[in-house]
C-alpha cells in the first residue's frame, strides 16, 4: 500500500479530484477531456494525483479479489435453475383450493412445465424431484412393511432348509424355487397393497402437505416396495443357488415376472376394494394358478403346480407394466383422510 | 405468452446467475447463504420483474436486489450473534466460538485473507460496502450508478472516499496485527 495523501491543489488551475475521476470514467465531453488531458501533460502534481487515484482503487480491488468464491465452489447453473424451478412450482401451487382448483391448477402446472424449462432441464428436474419423493417416502412408509417382508423370507428360508427336510422329506431345488416364487410374490403384493393404502396411515398428512401429485407419491411408494422385495428375493435366490445348486438367473426368471404381475394386480385391485379384500382376492388367484386341489385317500390336499406359464416373459412384464400404469393413472387426485 | 415469458426468465437466469452469485458470495462469504440469496433474488425477479426490459436495467435490478438481500442477511446474522452473546454471557466457550466469525484478530491468526478483508468491509457504512463490492465484480461507474440509484457524477467521489476508508482501516488493522 502506498502512503496516504490527501489531494491538494497546487494552484487554482489544478484539477479537482472529481474532475480527474470524471475524466478517468469518460464522463466529460470531448472538449472537456481535451482540456484535462493537456493539463495533465503539463502539470506534474495533477498527473501524480491521477496516478494515485488509479493506484488506490486498483490496490483495493486487488484486496477485494480475495472475497471472490473459488471457481470450483461456484454452483452449477443448471442445478441452481432446477432448484429455483422447484421453489417456483412450490410457490405457485400454494394457492388455496376452491371447487375448480384441481383442474385449473393442473392445467396451469402443465402450461408452466412446458413453458418454463427446456427439455433437458425438465427431465433433470423430474428425476431430481422423483428422487426426493422416494427419499421422503422411504421414511414415511410404515416400518412394518420393511420388517414383515424380511421376516417372512427369513422364516421361509429357515423352515425349508432346517425344519421341513428333517420332519418330512428332503426338498429339491425345484420345490424350493416354487415356494420362493409363492413367498416373494405374496410378500411383494401385500407390501404394495398396504404401502399405498391411505386409510391405514397417520403419516399421510405429510403427503397432503406437499405440492407433489398423489400419483407420483403412490408410484414412488410402490416402486420402493417392489424394489425392496426384488432385493430380498435376489438375496434368497443367491442363497438357494449356492446351497442347493441351480442357476441364479434361471431361478430369478421364475419369480421376477409373477412378482411384478401380482403386485400390479394387487395395486390396481386395492383402488377399488379395501386392502384386505384385495389381498384375499389376489391370494385366491395365486392359489388357483399355482396349486391344485385333490383328494388323496379321501383326504383333501393342496399340491404345487409346476407350470411355466407364469415364468418371466415379455408378455407378462408388459401386462404387469400396463396394470401398474392403469393403477397410477387411476390414483386419486386428492386423498380423503378418515377422522 | 407464458412460454415466451418463461423462456426469457430462463435466459436472464442463465446470463446473470454467475454475476449474482459472485456478488452475494462477496458479501456473505458462505456458499449456502449465497445460494439462498441468489434463489430469493430470482424468485423476486420472477414475481415482480423490472419495468424496463433492456439488459442494463435487468442487470442493475439484479445487482440492487442482491446487495439489499445480502446486507439484510449480514444484519440479521450480526443481530443474532449479538443477541446470543448477550443471553449466553456465562457460557464463555460458546461466546468465544460465536465471536470468532467477527473477531478480526482471530481471522488474521487463521490466515484467512478473505475473511479478514470481509471483516474490514463490514466496518464500512453500507453504501461504501455496496460501492466497493459492485466495483469488485467489474461493474463500471455507470452500471454502479444505475444499480444504486445514485447520480453518475457522484459515484467517482463516493468511490474514492470508500477506497480511502477501506485502505485506512486495512493499514490500521495490519499495523495493529504486526505490532502484537
Amino acid at each position: 500500500m502506498s502512503s496516504e495523501q490527501q489531494p491538494l491543489r497546487a494552484n487554482e488551475s489544478c484539477l479537482s479530484t472529481k474532475r480527474i475521476l470524471d475524466w478517468q470514467h469518460g464522463r466529460l465531453t470531448d472538449a472537456e477531456a481535451e482540456q484535462v488531458l493537456s493539463h495533465l501533460a503539463t502539470c506534474s502534481h495533477c498527473s501524480e494525483q491521477e496516478a494515485l487515484l488509479l493506484d488506490q482503487e486498483m490496490d483495493v480491488m486487488n484486496l477485494l479479489a480475495d472475497l471472490a468464491p473459488q471457481q470450483e465452489h461456484i454452483p452449477d447453473r443448471v442445478a441452481a435453475f432446477v432448484r429455483l424451478s422447484n421453489a417456483l412450482e412450490a410457490q405457485q401451487l400454494n394457492v388455496p383450493d376452491d371447487v375448480a382448483a384441481p383442474v385449473t391448477q393442473q392445467g396451469l402446472r402443465w402450461l408452466r412445465s412446458i413453458g418454463t424449462l427446456s427439455l433437458v432441464v425438465r427431465v433433470q428436474n423430474a428425476m431430481v424431484h422423483f428422487w426426493l419423493v422416494c427419499q421422503r417416502q422411504t421414511l414415511v412408509i410404515h416400518k412394518s412393511i420393511w420388517y414383515v417382508t424380511a421376516l417372512v423370507l427369513l422364516l421361509m428360508n429357515c423352515a425349508f432348509y432346517l425344519v421341513v427336510p428333517h420332519l418330512l422329506r428332503p426338498m429339491s431345488v425345484l420345490d424350493l424355487t416354487w415356494f420362493l416364487v409363492l413367498m416373494v410374490t405374496t410378500a411383494s403384493m401385500v407390501g404394495v397393497v398396504y404401502a399405498h393404502n391411505q386409510e391405514s396411515e397417520t403419516e399421510l398428512e405429510i403427503v397432503l402437505s406437499t405440492s407433489t401429485s398423489i400419483a407420483i407419491i403412490v408410484c414412488a411408494r410402490v416402486l420402493l416396495v417392489i424394489g425392496y422385495n426384488i432385493l430380498l428375493a435376489t438375496a434368497s435366490t443367491i442363497f438357494l443357488a449356492h446351497t442347493l445348486g441351480g442357476g441364479i438367473w434361471e431361478i430369478t426368471l421364475q419369480w421376477l415376472g409373477p412378482l411384478l404381475f401380482f403386485s400390479a394386480i394387487g395395486f390396481l385391485a386395492s383402488q377399488f376394494v379395501s386392502a384386505e379384500m384385495a389381498v384375499i382376492a389376489v391370494l385366491l388367484l395365486e392359489v388357483t394358478l399355482y396349486m391344485s386341489f385333490s383328494f388323496e385317500k379321501g383326504i383333501p390336499t393342496l399340491q404345487l403346480v409346476h407350470t411355466s406359464l407364469w415364468n418371466t416373459s415379455p408378455l407378462l412384464l408388459g401386462v404387469a407394466l400396463l396394470l401398474m400404469a392403469c393403477a397410477v393413472f387411476n390414483a386419486p387426485r386428492h386423498i380423503q383422510l378418515h377422522a | 405468452m407464458i412460454t415466451t415469458e418463461s423462456t426469457l426468465f430462463e435466459a436472464v437466469f442463465m446470463r446473470y446467475y454467475s454475476l449474482v452469485y459472485q456478488l452475494a458470495y462477496r458479501y456473505v462469504g458462505q456458499r449456502d447463504e449465497a445460494e439462498d440469496i441468489v434463489q430469493e433474488v430470482f424468485l423476486r425477479f420472477h414475481r415482480t420483474p423490472p419495468q424496463e426490459r433492456h439488459e442494463e436495467a435487468q442487470r442493475a435490478w439484479l445487482c440492487r436486489v442482491t446487495s439489499h438481500l445480502s446486507l439484510n442477511a449480514l444484519r440479521t446474522k450480526k443481530r443474532r450473534i449479538d443477541r446470543e452473546e448477550h443471553i449466553f454471557t456465562s457460557k464463555h466457550d460458546d461466546r468465544m466460538e460465536k465471536a470468532e466469525a467477527y473477531d478480526p484478530e482471530h481471522i488474521v491468526v487463521a490466515s484467512e485473507q478473505g475473511r479478514f478483508i470481509r471483516s474490514i468491509l463490514a466496518e464500512l457504512p453500507e453504501r461504501q460496502q455496496t460501492l466497493l463490492v459492485l466495483r469488485s465484480v467489474g461493474l463500471s461507474y455507470a452500471d454502479i450508478a444505475q444499480s444504486t440509484g445514485l447520480s453518475p457524477s457522484s459515484i467517482g467521489p463516493l468511490m474514492t472516499r470508500a477506497v480511502r476508508e477501506f485502505r485506512r482501516k486495512y493499514v490500521e488493522r495490519t499495523a495493529a496485527f504486526e505490532g502484537e
